[in-house]
């Protein structure tokens, strides 16, 4: 009445139950109505032939949106692209880009006009370096563009580190003319 | 011709024929993946129901697995048995089942160990269901649920314990020990059952 039952014992009654089990309703109907309307995955070899761009791409954008923090842009150069924004960003072909280009590189001017045409050479190396990085990032965007001229993405990204171009100008404007202000934070 | 290389024929042709079935599933057909589904279900509704304790969950959720098992079929690239695959697939999605299930309250509280001392007759699986059930499948339902998954998983379906482990999100130790204490309920309660038969035996006498 006591007998132990062994790891044995335990381990033949677990061999001997059975590898199948019959539902009892007819589960065939539910799933065939289910994959009716859900389509196949890819093979997971076409998808991480995807990742690489996407990897790409999403570095680049984290690396801008750090620079963009590092320089702590003013809420009035910085705010969020407006419905006219959207407008001008409709990708309609080359001639987007190229407008774009123009209309970065007046405003640019005018704003360096109205400081005085100031010597950059004047800015501390600091300053300098990271003016050059931003100008380098906008133009590798404008490089991206001339391949894929209607990415939506990319021009919200060149019209969003144009306005840090412009913003970090801006806050450097004191430092152009006066080399003995000492380099901080910005 | 004997009867080994008979049965050998038949794996042949039927691996063959599963091959087939799954590279036209993989190209969309639905007449093929019928077929893997009529090969396979039984399979994969028994190992439901031994981790679920709960004919209703158990078949929800094996339907559950074929839907997910048409999504993911490109994936299979034969580096395994299409079964041993599709094994691993089913446990995926019946763990994934378990953790929408429960609730906050579960979280906070073990209620399983709860309901193993105080409710033993209380546990999900319903003997009405279960009648037709091999006795030992009847009292690893009545398991605690962790301990329930890791038999069922290490002793019925082979994984090891660092894979139930990853699995079930525990450690390899948790595992282990989840495992000698499935092994120790199950045995007090064969031994319970086989007294009560003796007992039973004796009054018929």
């Amino acid at each position: 009445m006591n007998k132990q039952i062994s790891d044995q014992v335990l381990a033949s009654k677990v061999d001997k139950l059975p590898k199948e089990m019959q539902p009892q309703r007819d589960l065939w109907s539910g799933i065939e109505r289910a994959i009716q309307d859900k389509s196949q995955h890819e093979p997971m070899v076409n998808k991480k032939s995807n990742i690489v761009p996407m990897a790409w791409a999403a570095s680049f954008i984290a690396a801008v949106l750090v620079a963009w923090i590092s320089f702590a842009p003013t809420p009035q150069l910085s705010t969020p692209l407006t419905a006219s924004n959207n407008k001008v960003l409709q990708p309609t072909s080359g001639q987007l880009v190229r407008s774009m280009q123009e209309s970065f590189q007046q405003q640019k001017q005018a704003m360096l006009v109205s400081y005085g045409q100031p010597d950059m050479t004047n800015l501390p190396a600091k300053m300098q370096t990271q003016l050059l990085e931003l100008a380098q990032a906008r133009k590798t965007i404008e490089k991206a563009l001339i391949n894929d001229e209607n990415n939506v993405d990319l021009l919200n990204l060149l019209r969003f580190t144009q306005q840090q171009e412009l913003s970090l100008l801006q806050k450097l404007y004191p430092y152009m003319n006066n080399k003995n202000i000492q380099w901080q934070t910005i | 011709m004997n009867n080994s290389q008979v049965i050998d024929a038949k794996k042949l042709f039927a691996t063959s024929q599963e091959q087939e079935w799954i590279t036209q599933a993989k190209n969309g057909s639905q007449t093929a993946f019928h077929k893997l589904y009529e090969m396979h279900h039984r399979q994969v509704y028994a190992l439901c129901w031994r981790m679920l304790a709960d004919k209703d969950s158990a078949e929800d959720v094996c339907q559950e697995v074929f839907v997910v098992l048409w999504q993911k079929i490109n994936n299979f690239r034969g580096e395994s048995k299409f079964s041993t695959w599709l094994h691993s697939v089913a446990s995926n999605v019946v763990l994934s089942h378990l953790r929408k299930q429960k609730n906050w309250l579960q979280r906070v509280f073990s209620i399983e160990d709860q309901v193993k001392h105080s409710l033993p007759e209380e546990a999900t699986v319903s003997l009405d269901d279960s009648s037709e059930l091999e006795e030992l499948d009847k009292h690893i339902a009545k398991l605690p649920e962790r301990a329930r998954l890791v038999f069922v998983l290490f002793a019925v379906e082979g994984y090891r314990h660092e894979e139930i482990a990853r699995m079930l999100n525990m450690a390899i130790g948790s595992s282990k020990s989840q495992y000698h204490r499935a092994k120790a309920l199950l045995k007090e309660s064969l031994k319970e059952s086989l007294s009560e038969e003796t007992l039973a035996g004796g009054n018929d006498e």
